[in-house]
């Protein structure tokens, strides 16, 4: 094996180059042309090599020239240069099989599939072509007697016209897989502001598809549109300090109008080495992202970059609709935390008490309370608030505290009524409004005042199993009208009697066939459960009221409340 | 639910069929704000082919009445069939609400 400098070499190259480009402003980077990598242990073979290739431009790019002189330097020369688009690669060097070594060594070790191996060889003898063909990944093969120009030329072309389409499709390749890895941490993200930074994280990642191109520091920002103001959410780059400032004062004119045609126009828009990349969020909001490359954006790029903000569309969704999942669910355990269930705490005061309420969605619009006024008055109340969600569920919040407060003070329910009424007629601008079944019981002699604002009336089961409703409410419900007057009534327990109060959740709940369960089958399940304590009274009707429904969607929150006085 | 909005004689009808709840009362609730927008001066909600109102329909019953008295217009139902009068009926809201069995004196009520 013959020692060739291989400085020296490239030094004349050099030269040779700069002699052609000095006229030029700029000489183009080495990024910006085609590596090919000359493996021969014949200067000759280099010379000739070059000499044949030099003025070729494919793609506008011309070809830039490595070369090694042994499958040693072959091997560190490639590795060191994986955006090496041709290796022209001698087979016999410092070992008869030194080029196939390389061979191995770059697609098995190196992983590079990509570059186009172009196997020559003086010796056809040491590596017969079908052989050598067959077991290693080689593109081409060559004689060294077909070194001529012409030749060597349409070889050339050829590879680096499939060097380029295996570029396209690898990029687009690893793009995609970025893509998809990249989402699921997206969707994790639980703060806005960490996901628009992971957006630009993965978004400038992902431009650097060309890891061998060196370029500076993608500079991007998210902004959102709330007004005729786009402002800047966050920024990498050179507008990593601009977040909250308008786009109008950050961008240049030129840039600034980008953004605004991409905002006009409802779509991205790409131009040289910037992109204004328009993505809708909901249905009336949406965002924009506004990237400056330092390279020109490709085709691949753009592909990239508009299923990546696809993608973004849909994970802006999922932020939003997690936070309000996250939200309901707390608005569900604060409610659900106001309703007491100290059932066993009433017991040694001779009331068997037991409730369920099951909200149709996360929050409801029902109430139920209990509590004691003195040591021997027990207040409970059952409420129902129109319609459900949240607005019901702040204002069965506000009725709850409502009427336990007024309670403290009073100890005429129609007056209790009467009072809350007022206090919920204020600033009620929605026209919201809750029915209201209120009874004050004397835990000793089972006396028991009650008023009704709109609710439905309540059942009294006795001991022998005999169900009665109470009248209709002849007052309407609670935050309709001011100044209405409620009436108190009077009844006293027997001892085993209970009073079984309910939301029409309950009686209008429907099965798959639109059905009311209605007050007739409440009843007889009434009936059937007499004698039996709360607790397996209100259960058997909600198993029976489930095995009515069956799979029919819940429409309306349940809420039960039964007591039974025991003297 | 349907509703067919129909004006004649200087009266706006809205006639509201099938079931009014939770699931569609905020349709009807824009519906009645279309209307009331245009500061309607006498208006029947015709309850005749409503089978069914929860009390998010009864809401926007009470909405439209509070809206339209704003502008000193006057808002009455007619003709309730069985089962929402009941629910009206039980809520004691047919003592807030001025509902008339028939679409004559519905118009004579106005």
């Amino acid at each position: 094996m013959e020692e060739v400098p291989l400085n020296n070499v490239k030094d004349d190259l050099d030269d040779l180059f700069a002699d052609e480009t000095e006229a030029e402003a700029g000489a183009p980077r080495d990024t910006d042309k085609w590596k090919v990598l000359i493996v021969d242990d014949e200067p000759g073979v280099h010379d000739a090599t070059i000499l044949s290739l030099m003025d070729v431009v494919f793609d506008d790019k011309e070809l830039t020239f490595l070369q090694a002189c042994s499958g040693l330097e072959a091997k560190a020369l490639i590795e060191a240069n994986p955006d090496c688009c041709i290796i022209l690669l001698d087979v016999v060097m410092e070992t008869d099989d030194a080029g196939l070594q390389v061979v191995r060594h770059i697609r098995d070790v190196l992983k590079n599939g990509l570059v186009r191996i172009i196997l020559r060889t003086g010796q056809p003898g040491q590596a017969p072509e079908d052989k050598v063909i067959m077991q290693y990944e080689i593109n081409d093969y060559k004689s060294k007697n077909d070194l001529t120009k012409q030749k060597l030329f349409t070889a050339i072309i050829s590879a680096l016209r499939d060097y380029r389409n295996l570029l396209t499709i690898d990029g687009t390749k690893r793009g995609l897989e970025q893509i998809i890895e990249a989402f699921p941490s997206l969707f994790e993200v639980q703060s806005m502001d960490d996901f628009i930074s992971g957006i630009l994280t993965q978004l400038s990642s992902l431009l650097r598809l060309d890891e061998s191109s060196i370029y500076h520091l993608d500079s991007s920002f998210l902004a959102g549109s709330s007004s005729r103001n786009i402002i800047i959410a966050k920024g990498t780059g050179a507008y990593g300090q601009h977040s909250g400032r308008l786009a109008s004062e950050v961008l240049e004119p030129g840039e600034f109008e980008m953004l605004l045609r991409a905002e006009a126009e409802k779509k991205s828009i790409f131009a040289g080495n910037s992109c204004a990349v328009y993505f809708k969020n909901k249905t009336s909001s949406y965002n924009m992202i506004y990237i400056n490359s330092h390279r020109q954006l490709s085709e691949i790029d753009r592909n990239m970059v508009e299923i990546f903000c696809n993608n973004v569309s849909m994970a802006f969704e999922n932020i939003e609709k997690h936070k309000i999942q996250e939200s309901m669910k707390q608005a569900k355990d604060i409610q659900i935390s106001m309703l007491p269930v100290n059932f066993s705490d009433i017991t040694p005061h001779g009331i068997d008490l037991y409730t369920f309420m099951q909200p149709a969605r996360e929050v409801g619009g029902d109430l139920y309370d209990f509590f004691f006024i003195d040591g021997t008055h027990l207040c409970f109340t059952i409420g129902d608030v129109t319609d459900k969600g949240v607005p019901a569920a702040l204002f069965m919040a506000v009725t709850k505290t409502l009427l336990r407060a007024v309670a403290k003070l009073n100890t005429n329910p129609g007056e209790i009524l009467r009072i809350a009424n007022g206090d919920l007629c204020k600033d009620n601008e929605k026209s919201m409004f809750v029915t209201v079944f209120i009874g004050i019981i004397d835990t000793v002699t089972g006396r028991c005042s009650y008023g009704n604002a709109g609710h439905n009336p309540p059942y009294i089961i006795n001991g022998s199993g005999e169900v009665k409703a109470f009248e209709p409410a002849d007052s309407p419900p609670l935050g309709i009208m001011e100044d209405i007057e409620y009436q108190s009534g009077e009844l006293t327990f027997s001892r085993g009697d209970t009073i079984f109060l309910f939301t029409d959740g309950v009686t209008e709940a429907m099965d798959i066939a639109d059905q009311l369960f209605d007050e007739g089958r409440l009843e007889a399940v009434l009936s059937e459960n007499r004698g039996k304590a709360s607790k397996a009274i209100v259960e058997n009707v909600v198993s029976r009221l489930l095995e009515f429904t069956t799979s029919a969607v819940q429409s309306d929150d349940i809420t039960i409340l039964c007591l039974n006085w025991k003297g | 639910m349907e509703v067919i909005i129909d004006k004649k004689d200087g009266l706006d009808v809205v006639s509201i069929s099938g079931r009014l709840d939770a699931s569609n009362a905020a349709v009807f609730d824009e519906k009645m704000k279309g209307i009331l927008s245009q500061n309607p001066g006498k208006v029947i909600v015709s309850l005749k082919g409503l089978d069914y109102v929860s009390s998010a329909g009864l809401r926007v019953f009470l909405a439209a009445v509070k809206e339209i008295k704003k502008t000193g217009g006057k808002l009455v139902f007619a003709q309730p069939t069985e089962p929402v009068f009941k629910v009206l009926k039980m809520s004691s809201l047919d003592t807030i609400l001025q509902i008339y069995n028939s679409m004559e004196e519905a118009v004579s009520g106005l």
